[in-house]
């Protein structure tokens, strides 16, 4: 069984593996890259955590995989699941993967679920779509679904109209329909950023133990590194549609090489800091993606900035076994 | 009376929550029974999760909802009791930055317009060139640059549209700062720059501020003094360092478990009692502790009775437990 912040071995082959992913939308207002040049691997029972802020392209990377991106949206690159190419597949062959492969969870329980249907039709439609089963089985295995995310009263839950549940509760449904196929990879999209603080930790704490149940490899898409320490074996770091730094937990909380995980991790509101001291802040605000620049996206707010940075692209270079940044400085102080 | 920039004794506020039952109108009691008061240039933090009525606790201190009971008192004046005008030129005393940035602005304004609307209302005898050189002069005190004055909400991001916010409510010099999620909606980078701004903003202005947040750890950034409510009652009040080193209500416990450290060794060291169950509804609360339902603690005595606040230690606790839940030595 794998445990939190330690990889499993990487002898096996990966259930994902994501190669030179780019995501461009093409805007009135010109080309705009979302995702520039992407690459990451998940293995099975493994949680990569994709951190970036709004217009980091993290959102992009879960839905040009699941073919999800609007309609000005075209993505390139590879994307294989279990060995196979499905980045761009018509949508036929794709459902093959969604549900059963690969599931996502989205971030507003609310406005994901169909309003005028009940829960359990809701459940059971997903099943159906992906599997030959009968009626009867599939609202069997709803029911079983909804124990499984720990809601109370499965049963009157199946006939419940989704506004008669709370928040929480709504997203614990968002997850039995994500399950209810029994896919391989989940990918979950701020799961628990709507929500209040006491059911947010509920939350993370289902999803730790449905993916040691069911031996998910998960992809938790999030802007909060507090959520990260807890949860996530890697963790990727994106600001401006690209790969700032990924490492193992512990590297990136403890022995980050790269100036934006620094200055994310100062930033972070904490209640075990010893005294009370001012937050530091990142100066500067967030890249304009319609203007990109040549070289490091995060330059303008970097304290480390030297010359090279404005003009040239810092590639992706190892710091260690599992442990990549794209930064020019070859050792942060 | 006493002198405290504002007191808020025993204030309880209803909603209709529609259908009637045997003719009686069903009333949700947003908020119940809360007392506090706070000092010139203090901080309280009101924390709670979604309907503790805490954004209605806010209204209430606007005046922009009737109380069913007690009284809100500004500067020794009862609110309830002020005529119309009167009442209006009070609400110069005390402004609002709202939760959400973008929403909360006239996208048809430019952002020197925006600012300069509140001294429109309240000192109207000011000329243009007066009222301009005040609009730039706090743009700059917000961290704005002069370059931004004619720039339309859509046209500035989160943080921009936030420090605006935060311009228009201290353009009137207000002695309080009411400020209802002023964060949430801001990306981490962004986030902390917002909260140091109000920071300094407080000290040099010498503001009392209210920081209504779900978010304990900028609580504790901000905050001198922090009150938990929960499902419109107040379940503990007390300094802030006193609050996080020893939380005295099962509720704030539970608050704090329930907030990610970003630390990963102490994070996998350390043992959540995450809370069961789900919100009661707050048209039908439960009896007694309002809080019962959800505690670890409960006894027979929590169903029948309402805890009284009352002091524990250097805190005020609504639990008849705690002393046994919590046995912090006394320091």
């Amino acid at each position: 069984m794998p445990v939190i912040g330690q990889s499993p071995q990487y002898s096996e082959q990966p259930l994902l593996e994501v190669r030179h992913l780019d995501v461009r939308f093409t805007t009135p207002e010109g080309e705009v890259k979302a995702v520039d040049d992407l690459e990451f691997s998940l293995v099975r029972g493994e949680t990569l955590g994709v951190v970036g802020e709004s217009g980091s392209g993290k959102t992009q990377v879960a839905h040009a995989m699941l073919g999800l991106l609007a309609e000005n949206g075209r993505a390139t690159g590879s994307v294989r699941f279990a060995g196979e190419e499905i980045l761009n597949l018509p949508a036929k062959r794709l459902n093959r993967i969604r549900g059963a492969g690969m599931a996502l969870v989205f971030q507003d329980p609310m406005t994901s679920l169909n309003p005028y249907l009940r829960i359990g039709p809701q459940l059971s439609e997903a099943l159906m779509a992906h599997e030959p089963v009968s009626g009867r089985q599939a609202r069997e295995a709803a029911c079983s679904m909804l124990d499984a995310v720990h809601l109370a009263h499965p049963r009157a839950c199946l006939r419940a109209y989704p506004h008669e549940l709370s928040g929480g509760m709504r997203q614990r449904v968002m997850i039995a329909m994500a399950l209810i196929c029994r896919p391989r990879v989940l990918i979950a999209d701020e799961p628990s950023t709507a929500l209040d603080a006491t059911v947010q930790a509920r939350i993370l704490e289902l999803l730790s133990e449905l993916k040691r149940e069911f031996e998910l490899a998960m992809l938790l898409i999030t802007h909060d590194l507090g959520v990260v320490a807890g949860t996530c074996d890697r963790v990727l770091i994106m600001y401006g549609g690209r790969t700032m730094e990924e490492a193992a937990v512990d590297d990136i909380f403890y022995r980050s090489q790269h100036p934006y995980t620094r200055g994310l991790l100062g930033a972070l509101p904490r209640l075990d800091a010893a005294g009370v001291s001012r937050m530091a802040a990142i100066p500067g605000q967030p890249p304009s993606l319609l203007e990109p620049q040549p070289g490091c996206p995060f330059e303008k707010r970097c304290d480390y900035r030297f010359e090279p940075c404005k003009h040239q692209r810092p590639p992706l270079e190892n710091v260690s076994a599992g442990h990549r940044k794209a930064c020019h400085h070859e050792k942060l102080p | 009376m006493s002198g405290s920039l504002l007191e808020l004794r025993d204030v309880a506020v209803e909603y209709d929550a529609g259908g009637a039952i045997l003719g009686r109108r069903r009333k949700l009691r947003a908020v119940d029974g809360v007392t506090f008061e706070l000092d010139r240039g203090a901080t309280l933090g009101i924390v709670g999760e979604s309907g503790c009525g805490k954004s209605t606790l806010a209204r209430a201190i606007l005046g922009l909802v009737p109380l069913a009971r007690g009284a809100v008192i500004l500067n020794g004046e009862d609110l309830a009791a002020l005529k119309r005008r009167a009442l209006r030129a009070r609400r110069k005393t005390v402004q609002l930055v709202f939760q959400d940035p973008l929403g909360s602005l006239d996208p048809r304004m430019t952002a020197g317009e925006i600012i300069a609307e509140p001294l429109g209302t309240f000192y109207p005898a000011l000329d243009k060139t007066q009222r301009t050189e005040q609009v730039r002069a706090m743009m700059g005190a917000v961290g704005l640059s002069p370059a931004q004055f004619n720039r339309y909400p859509h046209e500035l991001s989160g943080g921009q549209c936030q420090r605006i916010g935060i311009a228009r409510a201290l353009i009137v010099e207000p002695e309080l700062l009411v400020c209802d999620e002023p964060v949430s909606a801001l990306d981490a980078s962004i986030q902390a720059q917002i909260v140091n701004l109000l920071e300094s903003l407080q000290a040099s202005l010498g503001l009392a501020m209210l920081f209504i947040a779900h978010d304990l750890r900028i609580v504790r950034h901000l905050c001198d003094r922090v009150m938990v409510m929960y499902l419109g009652r107040v379940m503990e009040i007390a300094g802030s360092a006193e609050l996080f080193a020893r939380p005295r209500h099962p509720y704030t416990r539970a608050l704090l478990d329930a907030s990610p450290v970003p630390d990963p060794q102490r994070e996998r060291a350390r043992a959540r009692i995450p809370l069961a169950g789900e919100l009661p509804s707050a048209v039908d609360p439960p009896s007694g502790c309002v809080f019962r339902t959800r505690c670890p603690y409960a006894q027979d005595r929590c169903i029948r009775e309402v805890p009284a606040l009352r002091p524990v230690g250097a805190a005020f606790v609504a639990c008849h437990f705690t002393e046994e839940i919590f046995n912090y030595s006394i320091a």
